[in-house]
């Protein structure tokens, strides 16, 4: 949901680190997190906050299995899901970056590929084939299903 | 006076003997009293050889330089442990970065030259710098280590963030803190997040 963003974080992990020289900290072992409706899955995230102390960046990994995300855009639509062997969340402009086996679901589309790109406030999505040290193999596969109207 | 002396051997040697007898008593009595005066009166065991009420001390390394002061109302040094314990202690520690880091607790037991700490009940370690704080029920501080940690349950606010974890770390140098195992917490939104409108799409 829109309001997502004036929701406090919530988050559990099997660690946290903080390294006071960088503002970050380093969640690892079974991380979860939850923002109002947004949930991120992943083995470790580094969360970066801005100088006013708030949420700036998530930086999911998985080890293993890819690091996943949802989020209900609005009350009306299906959840947007999103895969990624990483995953960055840039709060400011609420712009989710599936890098690595990207996969996102969106209501009853799909799309795939080495990178996925979701705006969150518009709904927007771009997906790039392998550049020139991506995984995949070069191509984007998008299904994109008539509207049921 | 040698005639005397021949016709009365037996009363000159008894005489003698007497004499000898007596110096030798006042030197084993002077002997005695010498080494019971540089006795200290034994502590009985768990009794506290000094007390020190409404202390305030300072430590300093070789070069003179401040690392540690305690101020308690209570300090109790107990040779036979070779401990000091402390009531209500605040103690600050300078860390080689001469950064402040303050630790306090109910009660402290620490060794004679305050290198290692534990303090239990209601501790709290609190860092300045880093604007942090933790609250927990034992936490330790150890010199030599460079090192505040707890095994107990810890609560740990940084700015409006505030998590829980069953153990914590924080290494003074390098500055690292750690918690870890089942670590669970919440980062409120910022005044701006909290009250930035964005809700278009929300509306029904």
């Amino acid at each position: 949901l829109d309001s997502d963003a004036r929701q406090p974080i919530r988050v559990s992990a099997g660690q946290l680190q903080l390294d006071d020289r960088n503002g970050s900290a380093i969640y690892s072992g079974t991380v979860h997190i939850e923002q109002g409706s947004m949930k991120l899955d992943a083995d470790q995230v580094v969360l970066t906050r801005s100088a006013a102390g708030g949420l700036s960046t998530m930086r999911a990994t998985g080890k293993g299995k890819r690091a996943y995300i949802e989020q209900k855009p609005s009350p009306q639509e299906g959840l947007v899901k999103g895969w990624g062997d990483t995953i960055v969340y840039s709060a400011d402009s609420r712009k989710v970056e599936l890098i690595g086996h990207a996969e996102l679901h969106r209501g009853t589309d799909t799309f795939t590929g080495a990178y996925v790109q979701y705006f969150m406030n518009t709904r927007q999505v771009q997906a790039q084939g392998a550049g020139k040290n991506n995984t995949g193999n070069g191509r984007i596969e998008m299904t994109i299903s008539p509207d049921a109207r | 006076m040698i005639r005397w002396i021949r016709d009365n051997t037996t009363r000159v040697v008894i005489l003698f003997v007497i004499v000898l007898v007596g110096i030798v008593l006042a030197f084993v009595d002077q002997f005695n009293s010498g080494t019971q005066e540089s006795q200290l009166p034994s502590v009985p065991e768990g009794q506290p050889d000094y007390v020190l009420e409404q202390a305030n001390f300072v430590r300093f390394d070789a070069q003179g330089k401040r690392y540690q002061s305690m101020t308690s109302p209570h300090v109790a040094h107990m040779p036979d442990a070779q401990q000091t314990t402390a009531t209500d202690p605040r103690i600050d520690i300078v860390d080689d970065a001469a950064r402040l880091w303050n630790i306090s607790g109910q009660q402290a037991t620490m060794t004679e030259d305050g290198t290692r700490i534990t303090l239990s009940g209601n501790a709290k370690a609190v860092a300045p710098s880093e604007q942090w704080r933790l609250e927990t029920a034992t936490l330790n501080y150890d010199r030599g280590q460079d090192k505040i940690w707890s095994d107990t349950d810890s609560r740990f606010f940084q700015a409006d963030q505030t998590m829980r974890s069953d153990r914590f770390e924080a290494l003074l140098t390098p500055k690292t803190v750690t918690l870890t195992g089942n670590v669970q917490g919440v980062i409120p939104p910022t005044a701006h997040q909290a009250s930035s409108d964005t809700d278009t799409a929300d509306a029904p």
